[in-house]
């Protein structure tokens, strides 16, 4: 609970020195926004004093930093190595996220995905994606 | 009642034409696909497809979304009463009787139950939107900018009241997904905000970021750390799909009555398939008296009646959207997304500028539910072997179409990144107990405010009284007032947290 209200204070705080670095007009919105949501930060950091229940945080860190890794490595190996190879990575990774992963089965499903995704994707919608590496074609 | 005929009409003349038909079958096959996998519900299959959506025509686009959409949450009824597992928050009222039922061999019947009262639903509140969307988009064109403005209040507010768990964190997600639609290129001055320096915010940030980074991706994080997933172990088998003529008796009065709550509170901001679900179970276990006991034992009232309103409540939280423009949950929010991303402004003139794009969506609705009994009902099997695919098969498929979607929305790199960290965001939302629905309301809404904010104040220099000397915006802020004050009542509180407990 505290470690939450810390998060959110931060979110609220990092929001407000940007809503006044936005100028004039452009500003108004978004500095009513950010003190409104000061007070909810407030709101809840004095309840969090008033209801304490400490109960201890567990984060899945295994899947939090595995999902979002195998996309970011997808977007960024899609424009130079192609929509294939980018599919095979992020199977690779993302299967990382769950102990059970199987190699076959990784092997299997990365397979199976860059069929249906060529063929569903690129051919039958026409897509834009570049489905080889740059240097291949 | 002859524009009512002519406009439905033209509604099927839309509808009926066999590339539509074909849209129309396509969203709700694989809304239903995608949806029967539990920890999917309709708001992530939504997020998932809606980038394959911009490639169609307007018309065809908003059909197949709203395919998905009642698809999936029909799949979500069909896992809640197989395994016990709701794909989505609106069938977890299902679960309660109709896995008893399953339990007790009555699977069948269960689901022909559900199937038959989801599509009388669909039929009545199809019926309703088009009785009384004209009439209601005439009283949209009376709206001016402050009345916009305390309308959306009013949303938001209905969306902090339903949001699961604390309501001031409720509030604070709602201000924050205001803020975050304020990223990107200041319409009236130009001025770039929030864009930390980055080129490819100066646009904003795209509504499918957040929805597949923060519904789709977080999602799939937090079923991967709960590893409640495992469930193959549980399916029940189906027998026989049809009724008693005693569960016929059962359930048409259960139908009937939950047609009425949902088509009621689907209307209401905030309201939807999730209130009306949870009500119509409520009143059901209140008014059998002969089968009180059965309730939470297999009751096919339990079934016929949430099945019914939230199909009912589904459909007429159209209404609010294609009339006014205003989005009353989440997932209306995606449809007002999707209709930007065509190009079209939603608001009370879509009516009159586009009838072929709204009476097309609203009678392939009638089309789509028709579609569903059969997709469903016959092809039970194949939905029940979809079950027992195992997650870890799944996901990192669901990873790759989220990756391929994203970036085929805007051909940005940059757009799956920041959908990489919506995805770590997302998780942390759900760790911390803060509902994301009301962020993504707010996101959508954030320019829509800002501006009507600007015109309303521009038009009465200055004064914020015009908010309040305007009698319809007067009474719209009476009423978010009135809800705000509710939330505070103590018993209210307490009715509120029974109901999310059940």
């Amino acid at each position: 609970m505290f470690v939450s209200v810390a998060l959110v204070f931060l979110f609220n705080g990092s929001g407000l020195s940007m809503g006044s670095a936005a100028r004039m007009g452009a500003g108004y919105m978004p500095r009513m926004l950010c003190s409104l949501m000061l007070v909810v930060s407030l709101l809840l950091f004095i309840r969090s004093f008033r209801i304490d229940s400490e109960e201890p945080f567990h984060f899945a860190l295994r899947p939090l930093i595995v999902i979002p890794l195998s996309l970011i490595v997808f977007a960024l190996a899609l424009k130079p190595l192609g929509l294939v190879i980018s599919i095979w990575l992020a199977v690779a990774i993302g299967s990382l996220a769950d102990k059970g992963a199987r190699l076959m089965e990784v092997v299997l499903t990365a397979l199976f995905l860059s069929i249906f995704s060529v063929t569903c994707f690129v051919m039958a919608l026409g897509l834009n994606f570049p489905v080889w590496p740059v240097w291949f074609s | 009642m002859s524009s009512f005929i002519d406009n439905l009409t033209i509604g099927f003349g839309v509808a009926l034409q066999p590339y539509n038909l074909l849209i129309c079958f396509v969203g709700t096959l694989v809304g239903t696909l995608i949806g029967v996998l539990p920890g999917l519900g309709p708001l992530a299959t939504m997020a998932m497809l809606l980038p394959v959506t911009m490639y169609l025509p307007p018309e065809s686009a908003l059909i197949m979304l709203a395919g998905i959409y009642y698809g999936a949450q029909y799949g979500g009824s069909t896992t809640a009463i197989l395994v016990n597992l709701p794909g989505e928050s609106s069938s977890a009222v299902t679960c309660i009787d109709g896995y008893q039922m399953a339990r007790q061999g009555r699977a069948g019947a269960a689901l022909a139950t559900a199937a038959l009262a989801s599509f009388f639903a669909g039929t009545v509140s199809t019926l309703i939107i088009a009785l009384f969307s004209p009439s209601l988009a005439q009283v949209g064109l009376a709206f001016h900018a402050p009345d916009y403005f305390s309308l959306m209040v009013l949303g938001l507010i209905g969306a902090v009241v339903l949001a699961h768990g604390s309501v001031i964190k409720a509030v604070g997600m709602v201000f924050l997904g205001l803020l975050l639609g304020l990223v990107g290129t200041d319409v009236t001055s130009g001025a770039t905000r929030f864009n930390f320096g980055y080129l490819e915010l100066s646009d904003g940030i795209d509504f499918v970021v957040i929805a597949v980074g923060v519904f789709g991706l977080g999602e799939i994080i937090s079923n991967l750390a709960n590893r409640g997933v495992d469930r193959t172990e549980g399916i029940a088998k189906v027998n026989r799909l049809w009724l008693t003529l005693d569960d016929f008796r059962r359930s048409w009065p259960s139908t009937l009555r939950g047609t009425a709550i949902g088509s009621a509170l689907g209307l209401l901001p905030g309201g939807g398939a999730l209130l009306s679900s949870f009500a119509s179970y409520t009143i059901e276990k209140k008014v059998s008296k002969q089968y009180t006991s059965q309730f939470g034992h297999g009751a096919i009232e339990g079934v016929a009646g949430p099945e019914a309103a939230n199909n009912a409540g589904a459909q007429t939280s159209f209404i609010p959207m294609l009339t006014l423009g205003i989005p009353s949950n989440v997932i209306m929010a995606m449809m007002i997304g999707a209709m930007m991303m065509q190009g079209i402004v939603p608001g009370p003139q879509v009516m009159t500028d586009r009838p072929t794009l709204v009476w097309g969506m609203i009678c392939s609705m009638w089309v789509g539910n028709l579609m569903l009994v059969i997709i469903n009902l016959p092809m039970i099997g194949v939905w029940i072997r979809l079950l027992s695919i195992p997650y870890r098969l799944l996901f990192p498929a669901i990873i790759v179409f989220c990756g391929i979607g994203v970036y085929s929305v805007g051909n940005s790199s940059f757009d799956v990144i920041l959908t990489g960290v919506f995805a770590i965001v997302g998780y942390l939302f759900i760790k911390f107990g803060c509902e994301p629905a009301p962020l993504a309301l707010g996101f959508v809404l954030g320019p829509l405010m800002e501006e009507n904010l600007r015109r309303s104040m521009l038009l009465s220099r200055g004064d914020p009284m015009v908010f309040l000397s305007r009698p319809i915006s007067a009474t719209l802020l009476l009423a978010s007032l009135a809800l705000l004050i509710l939330m505070v009542v103590p018993t209210f509180r307490r009715n509120r947290e029974e109901a999310f407990q059940e």
